[in-house]
């Protein structure tokens, strides 16, 4: 356990990174929904994630320094990616922003943020806990 | 990523709205005028969106500090080419030798309808700016 005190809360902030992320890309996606051709994005980032810390990650081997690695098999090196959706649209602009979605979304990951907020909290506390039992 | 740069991205989308409802206001004002600075009626304008990261500059500086989802911008106000609408009013001073006047291409069902959307639209991004605002506040609770 010494050896990584905040190992945990680095977790959590992972997840918060995410989760900002996640919020930014859903405001441009809201900003944009009545732009001619614009395609919606969004966020990969807990399938990965969970993958990884159940060692089940798979990622591309690289055998020279110039190799550009994708995918991620532990924990550390997952990042948060943004995928566009270039899925053909039902609105006749070609664009393919579903505002109910997104704000649906938006509601998610607002929750989602504050309950990592929390839980880096709790993290916090019960090392304050650890520190001052005596 | 900068730490408040997403109110900027909503921020965006309410100025892109505000726009299109000062443009539509514009030609519901106009709706009957028949004179305007060229000798024609005033011609319906329409506002054109664009992805503020389509241009090579924002995409290159996207791909170097791996942030700047940029919003929406307008990229240009148009004006409807389609035709004028006619009227039989001799009496009018503007009406042609025919008797007839031409009045604006501006269709006020048309314009309410875009009023109602931009409205709407305007709203969401409201929302958004809320919820963006709301995780920032939260974040400051952290360790305490």
């Amino acid at each position: 356990m010494w050896d990584n005190l905040f190992g945990s809360v680095d977790l959590v902030k992972k997840g918060m990174d995410a989760s900002w992320l996640r919020n930014e890309v859903i405001s441009n996606n809201i900003a944009n929904a009545d732009t001619v051709g614009f395609k919606a994005s969004e966020v990969e980032f807990e399938s990965v994630f969970a993958d990884a810390l159940k060692g089940e990650g798979v990622s591309l081997a690289t055998t020279n320094d110039r190799h550009i690695s994708a995918g991620a098999s532990d924990v550390e090196s997952v990042t948060p990616q943004v995928v566009t959706d270039t899925d053909d649209s039902l609105r006749y602009d070609g664009n393919n922003v579903d505002v109910e979605s997104e704000m649906a979304e938006m509601a998610k990951n607002t929750i989602a943020y504050y309950a990592l907020v929390s839980k880096a909290n709790s993290e916090f506390k019960k090392l304050d806990t650890a520190i001052n039992v005596t | 990523m900068s730490f408040l740069s997403g109110m900027d991205i909503s921020a965006s989308g309410l100025t892109a709205q505000r726009m299109r409802m000062d443009v539509i206001s514009e030609n519901i004002a106009n709706i009957d005028t028949t004179r305007t600075e060229d000798g024609n009626p005033y011609t319906r304008k329409y506002v054109v969106l664009e992805d503020r990261n389509s241009d090579f500059a924002s995409v290159l500086q996207k791909s170097r500090d791996g942030s700047a989802y940029g919003g929406v911008r307008v990229a240009e106000i148009g004006e409807d080419p389609s035709d004028y609408k006619l009227k039989y009013d001799p009496t009018n001073p503007d009406a042609g030798a025919d008797g007839y006047v031409r009045l604006p291409n501006v269709d006020l069902n048309q314009e309410m309808v875009d009023l109602m959307a931009a409205y709407r639209s305007y709203e969401a991004n409201v929302t958004a700016f809320g919820a963006y605002k709301d995780m920032a506040a939260k974040t400051f609770e952290i360790g305490t």
